[in-house]
């Protein structure tokens, strides 16, 4: 068995510069994924728009932000952050995931929550809902800002 | 996205001064397919194509559990 004849010359590194994309905005940012994940949380949209996905931002912050101003019209039930129910905890933290709109719900809300009307408990529904597409939002830009998602 | 948001002020707008629960659930319908096709990773036209079938879904599910439980109501 003889060994394979050496090749004393290595070959030369293939030239992938020029074979790679360009990069892309979302590469070139050195954003705290935490930092962005809490503005997302605090101002729907915040967070994309920070990593500068204009569109997304605006579209999350009408979705949330009207989906919580329609709970807050139709009187839903903002759930306080102490609840002995496991169902009023899991509301609570529901509606805490819209960020500002919960901080001030009982701003906007002045007339208080009627859930004895149909109406009422849709706006119930609303406002979590709100707080749902935010946190959906929030995971998203936290994903981007990692680098896992573009 | 501009068309999307205009409508989804004007339903909202609608929404809010009728109280109707027919409204209320078109609303819902609009703003969270519009959320869900911010989720998306495609091109504008494919986007407003998924945000205009989901929309339609909603409806059409929501619309549909309704007739079936219609029955049941009283």
């Amino acid at each position: 068995m003889s060994d394979p004849p050496v090749n004393e010359t290595p070959a030369a590194p293939p030239e992938i510069h020029e074979s790679l994309p360009a990069p892309s905005p979302s590469t070139k940012r050195k954003s705290d994924p935490v930092s962005i994940a809490f503005a997302a949380w605090l101002v729907p949209g915040l967070g994309h728009f920070l990593l500068n996905c204009k569109g997304r931002a605006l579209g999350f912050f009408i979705a949330a932000g009207c989906l919580a101003l329609i709970g807050f019209h139709l009187r839903g039930n903002i759930f306080p952050p102490h609840s002995i129910d496991p169902f009023g905890t899991l509301g609570f933290l529901a509606d805490a995931a819209s960020g500002i709109f919960y901080l001030s719900g009982k701003i906007l809300e002045r007339a208080g929550p009627d859930v004895a009307r149909a109406a009422g408990d849709y706006g119930t529904r609303f406002i979590a809902a709100a707080g749902v597409v935010n946190l959906v939002a929030v995971f998203d830009a936290y994903e981007i800002a990692s680098g896992r998602r573009t | 996205m501009s068309a999307a948001v205009s409508l989804a002020a004007a339903i909202t707008i609608i929404a809010a001064s009728t109280m109707s629960h027919f409204w209320a659930m078109v609303s819902f319908a609009a703003l969270v397919s519009i959320a869900l096709t911010c989720l998306t990773r495609r091109t504008a036209p494919e986007r407003i194509k998924y945000a205009v079938w989901s929309f339609l879904l909603f409806i059409l599910i929501g619309v549909g559990a309704a007739w079936l439980m219609y029955p049941f109501s009283r």
